[in-house]
């Protein structure tokens, strides 16, 4: 940071744009499932407060500027959770306390300095807190990032880091560490309190390879190792994967596959193929294979779990210039055995159709979809209506659900809901908005639930 | 006559105007070849013939469009005035009653259906960054393709990004989309443009945002890194990925009682945005629905999560079945030594385990390893 200081502080001010972002929502909604007799009040606020830099270089905005780009972007995470946690949080509360809940959670997103186009426009540099995605999946590390343009049409690139893990600072860490849930550690013994383990340390390393600028094709490569070092270093993953997508003419396609080498295992292998006979219609036909995979730390790694196998086609229509329609269908297997004792069959279906209409002001959707097997059917129609209403500064946007959900592990149950949401939008000036949301969803069984929603929207250039 | 021909012959003229409408430009029943977010909507009232002046009276486009060569903004307007038209066409504009024979010479022949008052042309200014004169070797119809055949010019006639990319290839000339298209100040691509959205043609590499791109976006993200940081940072995925307000265009209404079902059916790729153990399992805890729950969340009269009295059968345990299908929702519950408990002494290995997989775990390293076994020396033998 003191780095960034200084190279602020060297500068003239006028080649620096600084926005300062945060998005704050309040929302009070209750709980219902039927499986448990559960009804729970949730008030939540939640807070990202965003500093973003940009043009942080001398010359950067000068008409014409083709050397590198630094920017500095910088983000909070505020999840606090009111609703029951004034006895959850209470060691006293035998009945309701739950060891490490954390109700007042502040993350760090990310903290990520990053200088793009350096070398003639041949090399990036990030580091700090990084989000990072590549053909191995979706994840954030605390380390160092270099991409390096090779060739004009090959790019190369590696990181390094600790990951960041146990779900702390995203909600979505696709290599955090199996049996470790997000909690305050303070003060609790881990003896006693085996789900609050501290998550090892773990340093990953990454690599790969792109074609890019080559407009009939993408080629990317990836490979990464996490690993726990210290006396006994282990290492919980290494996977490596590939992704390739082409197009030709009006054909246009990819694949995708991936496995752990430590484990010796393929879990992810995909390819889909598209045309389009005529300018407004496409369709496409795509096959998946899809293992569960966790890592070596987790024992379920050593669990038999069968692959699934899926086969879709698609198809979508554009024959006005704001009108979508489309369907797709699906058929997906598991192959466990089906025994005769009723077990559900191991073969599940379904598809969708849909159609989006724009028209000035006014966008529609509507979506009908169904789901069969894997213990249950799902049927449902969605549809939304937007309105953007430019003069008055206002937005509105109302959704509604109906659902027939048919559950065929016990507790069998048959339900049939009914939803909507109802909101708008009014942008009070170029820096400050404020949406406002009330979703209400019934059933026979479960009754009313509402939600309520508000949402503060501020960005301010400085 | 047989009857399939009766059929034919009464679909012949529905066949005929579904072909025309088709067929015909004005009633735009095909999509636009150019983006209308780019060229806004334009309200031509002028009656004029190109072709008809190209071919028919062989001018060329600068006799007319004088201003082009010398454009460096596409705000600049380039239709010609009337004086320009004025030069060959007297027209008529004192009294149309006593006007002069030349059909031509009426206000109505170029205005036509305005005798009271000659309505404004609106020709909104580009969303780009483009100057004629920089472009003025390349000849007009290399960009207006059609123009020599065609009658009123509409924005239809105006030249679509892939023909740009035709010479913008990186080699003749500049293929960054800044070079086109207006940015911001942080270099990426302004995408709000007037009350429009500026989004991806559907040709360009699977990165169309159409309606089912919320949910099938992982693949282009992936591969089109370059492309979609033309328009978003990584950080940019956060907006959605961070968890703070369940986007509802992914997880419609009454998602608490639908998401069990979706999830076990896989319909959505949850591990995309969700981990088993510290996503799920942390609400579940607090829910009440896991076994690790409080006591005073769990109603011990409501029927139990697995109440199939053969879930856990010692010789042919339903749960098996239910684990292997999808052993993600079982992890979303349920924490490593929930199992531990029984299987210590009940393998939940796949068949062939020793000899495909035991030696790459223990290699590796494992800690799952040791949850049960005391030691791995030999253990793979």
């Amino acid at each position: 940071m003191s780095i960034l200081i200084s190279l602020l502080g060297a500068v003239p001010a006028h080649a620096l744009d600084v926005l300062v972002s945060s998005t704050t929502s309040t929302q009070v909604y209750d709980v219902r499932t039927g499986r448990i007799d559960l009804f729970l009040h949730r008030r939540r606020v939640t807070e990202r407060l965003t500093l973003r830099l940009d043009r942080v270089l001398p010359d950067e905005d000068e008409p014409g500027y083709e050397g590198p780009r630094m920017s500095f972007v910088f983000a909070l995470r505020l999840d606090t959770d009111f609703g029951d946690s004034s006895r959850e949080i209470s060691p006293s509360s035998d009945l309701w306390y739950i060891p490490g809940f954390d109700p007042y959670a502040v993350d760090l997103v990310t903290a990520e300095l990053a200088v793009r186009d350096l070398f003639r426009g041949t090399t990036d540099v990030r580091a700090g807190r990084l989000v990072t995605f590549d053909p191995t999946g979706f994840s954030a590390l605390d380390g160092l990032e270099l991409r390096v343009r090779i060739l004009r049409w090959a790019e190369v690139w590696a990181a390094a880091g600790v990951e960041v893990v146990s779900g702390e600072r995203l909600s979505s860490g696709g290599f955090e560490v199996d049996g470790v849930v997000r909690v305050r550690r303070d003060g609790l013994d881990p003896e006693e309190h085996r789900e609050v383990e501290e998550p090892p340390t773990r340093v990953v390393v990454a690599a790969g390879a792109s074609l890019i600028r080559l407009d009939w094709m993408t080629l990317d490569l990836a490979y990464r190792q996490g690993i726990v070092p210290g006396d006994e270093s282990r290492t919980s993953y290494q996977r490596l994967a590939g992704d390739f997508t082409f197009t030709a003419g009006p054909v246009d396609g990819g694949a995708a596959a991936g496995g752990d080498i430590a484990l010796g295992l393929v879990d992810e292998v995909s390819a889909e193929v598209g045309v389009r006979p005529i300018r407004w219609m496409r369709l496409s036909l795509g096959g998946r294979y899809d293992a569960p995979v966790f890592d070596t730390d987790s024992i379920f790694v050593a669990f038999w779990s069968e692959p699934a196998v899926e086969g879709e086609l698609d198809v979508e229509l554009r024959p006005l210039d704001r009108l979508v329609f489309g369907a797709t269908g699906y058929v997906r297997d598991v192959s466990v055995f089906a025994d005769d004792s009723g077990d559900p069959s191991s073969l599940g279906y379904g598809g969708a159709i849909y159609t989006r209409l724009r028209y000035r002001w006014l966008m529609g959707e509507v979506r009908a979809r169904l789901g069969e097997g894997f213990g249950g059917q799902r049927v449902g129609v969605v549809w939304r209506i937007v309105a953007s209403i430019p003069r008055a500064h206002l937005g509105l946007d109302f959704r509604g659900t109906l659902l027939g959900l048919r559950e065929d592990i016990p507790p069998h149950g048959n339900r049939v809901s009914f939803g909507y949401v109802v909101g708008a939008r009014y942008q009070m000036s170029p820096e400050a908005a404020v949406v406002f949301e009330l979703e209400h969803n019934g059933s026979h069984d479960l009754g009313h639930q509402l939600r309520f929603l508000a949402l503060l929207d501020l960005g301010f250039w400085l | 006559m047989t009857h399939g021909r009766r059929a034919w012959i009464a679909a012949a003229p529905w066949l005929l105007v579904a072909g025309a409408a088709l067929a015909t430009p004005t009633l735009r029943l095909l999509p636009s070849p150019v983006s209308t977010v780019i060229y806004p909507e334009q309200e031509i009232r002028v009656r004029f013939d190109h072709a008809g002046h190209l071919v028919g009276r062989d001018l060329a486009c600068p006799d007319c469009h004088d201003l082009a060569r010398t454009s460096r903004s596409p705000a600049d307007n380039l239709i010609p005035r009337e004086a320009v038209c004025a030069r060959c066409h007297a027209a008529d504009t004192r009294d149309e009653g006593r006007g002069p024979a030349d059909a031509e010479a009426r206000c109505e022949s170029c205005h036509p259906d305005q005798t009271e008052r000659v309505e404004r042309t609106l020709i909104p200014s580009a969303f780009l960054r483009f100057g004629h004169a920089d472009h003025d070797e390349e000849g007009c119809e290399r960009c207006h393709t059609r123009i020599a055949v065609r009658g009123l010019a509409t924005a239809d006639d105006l030249p679509g990004m892939r023909l740009c990319l035709g010479c913008h290839d990186g080699r003749r000339a500049d293929r960054r989309c800044v070079t086109c298209h207006i940015s911001d100040p942080d270099g990426r691509l302004r995408t709000t443009l007037g009350r429009e959205r500026l989004q991806p043609p559907g040709w360009m590499r699977g990165a169309e945002h159409s309606p089912t791109w919320v949910t099938d976006h992982e693949r282009t993200a992936v591969a089109e890194r370059r492309l979609c940081q033309s328009c978003h940072r990584e950080h940019d995925c956060l907006a959605c990925h961070d968890g703070n307000v369940r986007p509802r265009d992914v997880h419609p209404g009454d998602w608490i009682s639908a998401h069990p079902l979706e999830a076990r059916a896989g319909e959505l790729s949850c591990r995309g945005c969700h981990r088993g153990q510290s996503f799920c399992r942390t609400c579940h805890l607090r829910a009440g629905v896991a076994l690790g729950s409080p006591p005073g969340r769990r109603d011990t009269t409501a029927p139990v999560v697995h109440e199939d009295p053969d879930w856990a059968d010692p010789v042919a345990p339903r749960h098996a079945i239910q684990a292997r299908r999808a052993l993600q929702t079982c992890v979303s519950c349920h924490a490593g030594r929930d199992c531990v408990s029984c299987h210590a002494v009940v393998s939940p290995h796949p068949p062939g385990f020793a000899d495909d997989r035991c030696e790459s775990l223990v290699r590796a390293g494992s800690r799952a390893c040791t949850a049960c076994h005391d030691s791995v020396e030999g253990l793979c033998e």
